[in-house]
């Protein structure tokens, strides 16, 4: 009994360090459709030990001088009051939700010092942009 | 517990502990996602540059007085060299390459490729004199258009080292430049820091 007691704490382990390395990939995602008439955000949690300590808010966006380039900003704040280090990444996509230049950009790392916020700003790839998706997950 | 399953409980550990230490020794290969934040040392490397070339494109095409110039139009552009003044040795062509491409597909610029002058010019003499080619299909000669704009830059560093510790400022400029008055018509800057702190068992 004893030892199925010890084989059991050993496979707890091992799962236990399997769902934390399946978390370290996942993150938080804001969406945004600006262009839609009912302008969507959706603020999508897939990892809630990083959304306990980091979120995102204000979703802006706008297009310059009456550009046809959609320019976005976001505010990522650091709930905890420890230094947090993150990476984030946008993706666009156009009206039929088609990824604009898809895999180019890569993921930017940010330090966010305790209780701090930072402004992020992105531009559209092109004119086709319609909606985007900010991706954050830790380091 | 009896010997026999202290002695089972023994080997299951022994076997995990061989079993990681042979995984340690192992070599492995894998394909990992261009776009993923790499520190394997503390160079000049792919994120690096990823970031310069996203914040340079971003601050070009959203500045006002260029987003009015480009509504209008799409302005010919040519991009001249960058300055390494690091100690590293860093390929910037490379960043004006990936910073062209994505002016280029933003739709907002046009750009004439001063590299391929001499290939374009052998191409040309071949087309035009060489009396093979059907000169209704001919490209003619002295129809090609002039720049508007050039952009040019500098990529600097500081470095600071510590027994423990190095510290890397890097600061990429680029600037563009009406050719016809010579106005810089845009310009910016961005900086990078990188700290490599040896740990304590100096791994």
């Amino acid at each position: 009994m004893e030892a199925n007691h010890y084989f059991k704490r050993i496979y707890s382990l091992v799962f236990l360090l399997g769902l934390l390395t399946a978390c370290s990939t996942s993150g938080i995602e804001a969406i945004g459709t600006p262009l839609d008439p009912d302008e969507k955000k959706h603020l999508l949690i897939h990892n809630s030990a990083l959304a306990n300590q980091v979120t995102i808010s204000d979703m802006r966006s706008r297009t310059v001088d009456n550009g046809d380039l959609l320019e976005v900003s976001l505010t990522l704040s650091n709930l905890t009051s420890r230094d947090k280090a993150v990476q984030y990444r946008f993706s666009w996509f156009d009206g039929d939700k088609f990824e604009i230049e898809a895999g180019v950009g890569g993921w930017t790392p940010v330090s966010l010092h305790g209780k701090g916020s930072v402004s992020i700003n992105g531009l559209a790839p092109n004119s086709s942009v319609k909606s985007y998706r900010l991706n954050v997950k830790g380091q | 517990m009896s010997m026999n399953k202290r002695s089972t409980v023994y080997g299951v550990s022994l076997l995990l502990a061989s079993l990681l230490l042979l995984q340690g020794c192992a070599n492995k290969v894998a394909y990992q996602s261009a776009s993923d934040v790499e520190t394997t040392s503390i160079d000049f490397g792919s994120t690096d540059l990823q970031q310069i070339a996203a914040k340079m494109v971003d601050s070009l095409l959203s500045f006002p007085p260029i987003v009015q110039v480009t509504n209008e139009r799409r302005p010919v552009m040519f991009v001249d060299k960058i300055k390494n003044k690091t100690t590293e040795h860093i390929d910037t062509e490379s960043i004006t390459d990936t910073i062209s491409t994505r002016i280029l597909r933003s739709g907002k610029f046009r750009f004439v490729d001063m590299t391929k002058v001499a290939e374009v010019s052998q191409q040309m003499d071949f087309q035009n004199k060489s009396g093979m080619v059907n000169q209704n299909t001919a490209a003619q000669v002295g129809r090609q258009i002039g720049a508007e704009y050039m952009m040019y830059g500098n990529l600097s560093s500081i470095v600071k080292k510590t027994k423990n510790v190095k510290d890397v400022y890097y600061k990429f400029t680029l600037k563009m430049i009406h050719l016809e008055s010579g106005i810089i018509e845009w310009s910016d800057e961005k900086e990078i820091r990188k700290i490599r702190e040896k740990s304590m068992f100096g791994m």
